[in-house]
C-alpha cells in the first residue's frame, strides 16, 4: 500500500497552528485574525486540492503505527469523507470571517481563535479515518477540543453547559466503545469498507450484534442530538458565542451523522440492518425527535435556544434518512447535510448579531429588526424558506429524496409516517422561522420594536457580520438552482453502498 | 440506476403553452398592467410603493409560471413562490390587523403547500412523473384509479386553499380587507385562479372520469358555492362581502370541473363553461374591487378598514361613471342575460342538466341543479344590497363628504376599460366567447370541437330568469327584513355575521392551535425531560446533595479574621489618607460573600462531575458486562 503522508497535512496544519497560537499568545494577538484567516485558507486550498488530486481510484492511504497488535492508526480519504471534509471546511472559513468582527466584543480571543483551528483539523481528522479505532480516537478529541468554545463565556451557565456537553458526548461515546470491545473480542475488522466487512462474524451471533449495533447508533447518536440524548443541545447552544453554537450545530453535530453513516455503511452493512427490529427503533427514534424538535422549537422565546431545537429536529431528517437503507433516502440526508449545515450556521450567525449588536435575545423583541439590517435579514429569510424546503432552494431538494427514500422503502408504517412527520414539521419550521421576518420587515409604526429603541435604526453592521450571511443564503439558493451534479455525486456514493 | 438518473431529471422546470395558459398570461398581464398603473396614483401617499410594485410584480410572474407549468413540479415551485411574494401584499399596510390576516394567509397556505407536497410525494411514488400530459396517458387506461385517491385529495387541499375552497377559505374575508384594495383585486382576480388551475389539472391528468373524485369535486364546488353565497348575503362589510361573492364563484368554478370530470371526452360543455366563468370572474372582480377602490380614494378613505355597509351608504352618489361600472359588473356576476356572467352560468347550467342522463346520477343533479340556481338567486340579492346601499341610500351622516376627491382620468379609463367588455362578451358570445372556450380545449386533452347551446333560447334563459327570481325573494326577505333595522327615525343595516361566528374561531383555532398543539407540546416535554428527570431523579434519591452548610459559614475563623483586619485597616486609612473621603465598606460581608461564591462554584463543578461520573461508570458496566457474558 502507498503511505500518502500527505494526508496528515490538513490534520496537523490548523492543530499545530492552533497549539502556536495557544503558546505564543503575547507575540500572535496584534495578527491574530489575520494568522486564523491565513489558516484556515491554506487548510481549505489543501483539503480541497487533496480531493481533486486524490479523488481518482480508490483514494489516498495512509497507515501511520500500530496501537496493539491488529489495531492500527490508519487514514482512507473516500468520497464521504472528502464532501464532509470540503463541507466542514468551506463553513469554517466564511464562520470564521465573521467571527473576527463577532469576537471583538468578548474576552480572551485569542483562546477562541486557538480552539477554533484545533477543533477543525480534528474534525478532519474524523472524516479522514480508515478505520472505527482511529475515528474514536479523533471523535472523543472533538469532544474536547471543542469544549472551550461552548465555555467561552465563563460564567455560571456556559459552565453547566459545557459540563452537560462533555458528559452527554462522553456518555455517547462509552456506548459506542462498549460497542468496539464486543465487536473486537469477535476478531471484526475495523477497517471501513463499503458494504460492511465482516459478514460471517456477524451472521453467527446475530441478536447480540444487533444490540451492539443499536447501542452503536444511539450512542454515536447523542452527538447528533437523536433522543433521548439530545438535551445538551439546547443547552449548549444558546451560551456558545454564535460563531461556536453555528459551527456546532452545523458541522460537529454532523461528526455524529458521519459516525452513524460508517458504522452502518462501512462497518455493518445495510443488509443486516434491513428490516431488523434495530431499525424500526432508530427509525422511530429519530422521528420522534424530528417532531420534538420542532414543537419546542416553535413554543421557544429565546432565539439561540429555537434554533437549537431546530437542530435537534433537522438532523434527525438526516438520521430518519439514513435509518432508511436505501439509496435515495441516503441521498436526500447527504444533501440535507449540506443544506442544514449552511442554513443553520447563516441563522445562528443571524442571531449573533441580533445579540452582540442589539443586545436581543428573545424573538419578542425583534419586531423591525428587518428594516434595521435589511440585508442580513433577507439573507436569513431566503435561508428559513430553504430550511423549511420551499422550492426552489436547497432544502427542497433534501425532503424530496427523503421522501421518495421513504416511500420507496417498503416499510409498512415509515413509508407514509415518514414523510407526514417530515412535512408536519416543514410547518412548524416555517411557523417558527418566518414571523421572524414577518415581524421584522413589517412591524409598521407602533411595533414593539420601536419602543425606545430609535437609536438601534442608526448602529452600524460591520459587513464581515452580514455578508456571511448573505454569502450561505447565495450558496443555498445555488444548490436548489443546479443540484444535478451534487445529486450525482450523492447518489453514486450512495449506490455503492448498498 | 437508470431509472433512478431518470428520477433525477424530473424535477425540472417545464413550461409547455396552450390555448388556455396564453388567455390566461394574457389575462394576467392585462391585470397587471391595469392595476400598476392604478395603484401609481392610488398609492401616491404610500411610503412602501416600490416594495409593492415589487412584490406585485414577482407575484404576478409566478401566477404566470403557474399558468404555463406543464407537470405538478413546475406548478407547485411557483405556486408556492407565489404564496410567499403574494403575503406581502396582505401585510403591507403594516397594522396589527394586517399582520393578523397575513399569519393567516402564510400559516394556510405554507400547510397547504405541504399537503401538496405530500400528494406530490405520493404521485410520484406510484407514477414516476408528474408530467400532466404523460400521467394522462398513463392513466387513460387505468379503470380503478382509487390507488391514487389519497394523493388527488392531498394535492387538491393545497390548491384549494389559495382557490378559496371550503372549508379552507377562511383566510379570505380578513385577507381582502386588510390588503390595499387593488392588491385584493389581483389576489381575488388571478391568485385564486391558480389555485383553480392546480385542482382542474389534477382533475384532468390523474382523474378523467372517475366517478368519486369528480363526485366530491362536484360537492366541494357546491359547498363552496353555498357558503360563500351566504357570507355575502350576510357579511354587512364591503370587502368581506366582495370575499364571500368571489368564494362563491369559486365554487361554481369547482363545481364545472366536477362535472367535466365526471363526463370524460364528452365534457366539452362543462370545460367550456369552466374556462369562461373563469374569465368572467377575473375581469369581474378586478372590476368590482377597484370600483371599491375609487370609491374609497374619492372619499379620501383608502386606509379605512372599518367598512359596514352603514358608513358606505350612498357614497356612489353623483359619479356615473361608477355607477355605471358597477351595475354592469354586478349584473354580469349575477348572470342576467345579456351580460358576460349569463353566458359562462348558463354552460354551467346546462352540463349539469345533462350530466343528469349519466346512470345512477340523476338525482343528485336534480339536487345540484336546485342548489346551483339558489346560489345564483343569492348572487344576484347581494349584489343588489350592495347597489343600493351605494348608489341610492342617503347617505347617513354629512360629514362624510370631508376629504373627497374626484376620480381622476386614470381611474375613469380603468372602470371602463374593466367594465365594457363584459357586455361586448354577454351580447356577442358567438364571436367572443365561443372561440376562447374552444381554443383551450387543447389543454385539457379533450376533443377540438366545443358543445354549445343557444344562449337566448326558453329554455336556457328559465334557469337565469328563476334565479332572478329567488334573488329578488330572498333579498326581500333576508336583507329588507333580517338585516334592516330603524334607528333614529332611518333604515340602517344591522351588524350582520358577529365576528365570532366563522369556521376559524369555532374550528381553527380552539381546535388547531388549542387543543392541538397543547396535547403535542405536553408529549414533547415530557419526551425532553426523560434523560434530565432521570438525572434529577437521582439527585434526589440515590445522590442527594449534601446539606449546604450554611451555619459554619457566619462564624468562619478566617474570614472573620481577615474581615476584622480589613476593617480595621480601613478604619485606620479613613482617620489619615483618606481624611477627606472615607470609605464605608464592610470587609466582613465582602469576604463572606466572595467565599460563598467560590463554595458555590466548586459544588457546582464537583457535583456535575460526579454525575459525570456516575454516567462514565454505566458506560463501562455494560461494557463489562458484553464482555463477561458474550
Amino acid at each position: 500500500m502507498e503511505q500518502s503522508f500527505v494526508l496528515l497535512v490538513p490534520i496537523l496544519l490548523p492543530v499545530l497552528a492552533g497549539v502556536i497560537l495557544l503558546c505564543g499568545r503575547s507575540f500572535l494577538e496584534r495578527v491574530q485574525e489575520w494568522y486564523t484567516a491565513a489558516v484556515l485558507l491554506v487548510n481549505g486550498i489543501i483539503v480541497v486540492a487533496l480531493c481533486y488530486f486524490g479523488g481518482t481510484g480508490d483514494g489516498l492511504k495512509l497507515k501511520l503505527f500500530e496501537l496493539v497488535p491488529g489495531i492500527s492508526i490508519v487514514f482512507h480519504l473516500d468520497s464521504l469523507g472528502m464532501f464532509f471534509g470540503v463541507f466542514a471546511s468551506l463553513i469554517w472559513l466564511v464562520v470564521g470571517f465573521y467571527s473576527f468582527a463577532y469576537m471583538k466584543n468578548e474576552e480572551h480571543q485569542t483562546r477562541f481563535y486557538g480552539f477554533y483551528l484545533i477543533v477543525i483539523g480534528v474534525l478532519v481528522g474524523i472524516y479522514q479515518s480508515g478505520s472505527l479505532i482511529t475515528m474514536y480516537v479523533f471523535y472523543e478529541l472533538m469532544t474536547i477540543t471543542s469544549l472551550p468554545l461552548v465555555l467561552h463565556e465563563q460564567n455560571h451557565e456556559a459552565i453547566i453547559a459545557g459540563l452537560k456537553y462533555l458528559f452527554y458526548s462522553f456518555f455517547g461515546a462509552f456506548l459506542a466503545l462498549a460497542g468496539i470491545l464486543v465487536l473486537n473480542a469477535y476478531g471484526m475488522d475495523f477497517t471501513f469498507i463499503p458494504g460492511g466487512s465482516g459478514a460471517e462474524i456477524l451472521a453467527g451471533n446475530k441478536t447480540m450484534f444487533l444490540v451492539v449495533l443499536g447501542m452503536m447508533l444511539v450512542g454515536f447518536g447523542v452527538k447528533a442530538g437523536l433522543f433521548p440524548f439530545q438535551g445538551w443541545l439546547p443547552t449548549a447552544h444558546p451560551v456558545a458565542p454564535a460563531p461556536a453554537s453555528g459551527v456546532l450545530s452545523g458541522v460537529i453535530a454532523k461528526s455524529g451523522v458521519f459516525a452513524i453513516i460508517r458504522v452502518i455503511y462501512y462497518l455493518f452493512g445495510a443488509d443486516f440492518m434491513v428490516g431488523s427490529w434495530v431499525q424500526k427503533v432508530f427509525l422511530t427514534l429519530t422521528l420522534i425527535t424530528v417532531l420534538m424538535g420542532s414543537v419546542l422549537a416553535f413554543w421557544e422565546k429565546n432565539f439561540k435556544k429555537r434554533l437549537a431545537y431546530s437542530t435537534v429536529s433537522q438532523v434527525s431528517y438526516i438520521l430518519f434518512g439514513i435509518g432508511l437503507l436505501n439509496p435515495t433516502a441516503l441521498t436526500g440526508s447527504l444533501l440535507h447535510v449540506l443544506c442544514h449545515g449552511l442554513i443553520k450556521n447563516g441563522l445562528f450567525l443571524t442571531a449573533g448579531i441580533c445579540l452582540v449588536v442589539y443586545g436581543y435575545r428573545s424573538v419578542d423583541e425583534l419586531s423591525g429588526i428587518g428594516k434595521k439590517m435589511p440585508w442580513a435579514i433577507g439573507g436569513y429569510t431566503v435561508l428559513s424558506l430553504g430550511l423549511t424546503g420551499i422550492p426552489p432552494f436547497g432544502g427542497f431538494l433534501s425532503k424530496w429524496y427523503l421522501a421518495e427514500g421513504a416511500l420507496g422503502s417498503g416499510l409498512s408504517i415509515f413509508r407514509w409516517l415518514g414523510p407526514v412527520v417530515l412535512l408536519i414539521s416543514a410547518v412548524l419550521t416555517a411557523g417558527y422561522l418566518i414571523p421572524i421576518t414577518a415581524k421584522g420587515f413589517f412591524a409598521g409604526e407602533t411595533g414593539a420594536g420601536k419602543k425606545g429603541r430609535e437609536a438601534d435604526y442608526k448602529r452600524e453592521i460591520s459587513p464581515l457580520l452580514a455578508v456571511p450571511i448573505l454569502i450561505f443564503a447565495v450558496l443555498i439558493v445555488f444548490i436548489g438552482l443546479f443540484p444535478d451534479s451534487l445529486v450525482e455525486f450523492f447518489y453514486t456514493m450512495a449506490s455503492g453502498l448498498m | 440506476m437508470e431509472q433512478s438518473s431518470q428520477g433525477l431529471s424530473v424535477l425540472k422546470i417545464h413550461f409547455l403553452n396552450h390555448g388556455f395558459s396564453t388567455e390566461y398570461i394574457l389575462l394576467t398581464v392585462f391585470a397587471a398592467v391595469i392595476v400598476l398603473l392604478f395603484y401609481s396614483e392610488y398609492g401616491k401617499k404610500d411610503e412602501h410603493k416600490n416594495r409593492f410594485y415589487l412584490f406585485s410584480v414577482a407575484t404576478l410572474a409566478s401566477a404566470c409560471g403557474v399558468f404555463l407549468a406543464a407537470d405538478f413540479f413546475t406548478a407547485f415551485l411557483f405556486f408556492e413562490l407565489m404564496s410567499f411574494t403574494s403575503w406581502v401584499w396582505v401585510t403591507h399596510r403594516e397594522t396589527e390587523a394586517a399582520q393578523k390576516a397575513g399569519g393567516w394567509y402564510l400559516g394556510m397556505a405554507v400547510i397547504g403547500g405541504m399537503v401538496t407536497l405530500m400528494g406530490l410525494f405520493l404521485l410520484y411514488h406510484e407514477m414516476g412523473t408528474l408530467e400532466y400530459r404523460a400521467l394522462f396517458d398513463l392513466l387513460s387506461g387505468v379503470e380503478d384509479k382509487s390507488f391514487l385517491y389519497p394523493a388527488g385529495v392531498c394535492i387538491v387541499i393545497g390548491f384549494g386553499v389559495k382557490a378559496g375552497m371550503y372549508p379552507l377559505h377562511v383566510w379570505m374575508p380578513e385577507a381582502y380587507t386588510q390588503a390595499p384594495a387593488p392588491a385584493s383585486a389581483l389576489l381575488s382576480g388571478i391568485l385564486t385562479k391558480t389555485g383553480v388551475v392546480g385542482i382542474l389539472f389534477t382533475g384532468i391528468a390523474l382523474f378523467f372520469k372517475d366517478q368519486n373524485f369528480g363526485l366530491f369535486l362536484m360537492v366541494m364546488g357546491l359547498m363552496t358555492m353555498v357558503w360563500g353565497a351566504v357570507l355575502g348575503l350576510f357579511h354587512m362589510e364591503l370587502f368581506k362581502i366582495l370575499a364571500g361573492s368571489s368564494m362563491s364563484q369559486i365554487g361554481f368554478i369547482l363545481t364545472g370541473i366536477g362535472v367535466l370530470i365526471l363526463n370524460g371526452e364528452n365534457g366539452t360543455m362543462a370545460a367550456g363553461g369552466t374556462v369562461l366563468h373563469m374569465i368572467n370572474h377575473t375581469l369581474i372582480k378586478l372590476a368590482l374591487f377597484l370600483i371599491a377602490a375609487v370609491l374609497l380614494y374619492t372619499e379620501g378613505k383608502e386606509n379605512t378598514r372599518k367598512l359596514h355597509l352603514n358608513d358606505i351608504k350612498g357614497i356612489g352618489k353623483g359619479k356615473p361613471v361608477l355607477h355605471v361600472g358597477f351595475l354592469l359588473a354586478a349584473l354580469s356576476v349575477a348572470g342576467v342575460p345579456g351580460f358576460s356572467g349569463y353566458i359562462s352560468k348558463t354552460l354551467l347550467h346546462e352540463s349539469i342538466v345533462k350530466c343528469g342522463e349519466i346512470q345512477g346520477l340523476s338525482v343528485f343533479m336534480q339536487r345540484a341543479e336546485w342548489i346551483f340556481l339558489l346560489s345564483g338567486g343569492m348572487t344576484f340579492a347581494y349584489m343588489l344590497k350592495l347597489y343600493k346601499t351605494i348608489f341610492w341610500d342617503t347617505p347617513a351622516n354629512a360629514t362624510l363628504k370631508e376629504g373627497s376627491r374626484s376620480m381622476t382620468a386614470i381611474q375613469k379609463v380603468v372602470v371602463l376599460v374593466l367594465t365594457i367588455p363584459l357586455v361586448v362578451l354577454g351580447l356577442l358570445p358567438g364571436f367572443t366567447m365561443n372561440p376562447l372556450a374552444q381554443k383551450a380545449m387543447s389543454a385539457f386533452f379533450l376533443p377540438e370541437e366545443f358543445e354549445t347551446v343557444s344562449y337566448f333560447s326558453v329554455e336556457s334563459l328559465e334557469g337565469a330568469l328563476i334565479s332572478i327570481g329567488i334573488g329578488f325573494v330572498l333579498y326581500g326577505i333576508v336583507v329588507l327584513g333580517i338585516l334592516t333595522k330603524k334607528e333614529n327615525e332611518t333604515v340602517c343595516y344591522r351588524k350582520g355575521i358577529p365576528s365570532w361566528f366563522s369556521l376559524k374561531k369555532i374550528v381553527y383555532e380552539p381546535l388547531v392551535l388549542g387543543v392541538g398543539m397543547w396535547i403535542i407540546l405536553f408529549f414533547c416535554r415530557v419526551f425532553e425531560s426523560i434523560v434530565d428527570g432521570f438525572i434529577l431523579l437521582l439527585r434526589k434519591t440515590i445522590y442527594k446533595d449534601k446539606e449546604k452548610v450554611t451555619a459554619s459559614m457566619v462564624g468562619h475563623k478566617m474570614v472573620e479574621l481577615f474581615g476584622e483586619a480589613a476593617n480595621d485597616i480601613q478604619l485606620v486609612m479613613n482617620k489619615t489618607f483618606l481624611r477627606k473621603h472615607p470609605s464605608r465598606k464592610n470587609y466582613k460581608t465582602i469576604f463572606y460573600s466572595l467565599r460563598e461564591e467560590i463554595h458555590v462554584s466548586n459544588r457546582l463543578i464537583s457535583r456535575s462531575l460526579s454525575f459525570g461520573l456516575l454516567l462514565v461508570c454505566l458506560g463501562v458496566t455494560m461494557t463489562l458486562i458484553y464482555i463477561l457474558f458474550f
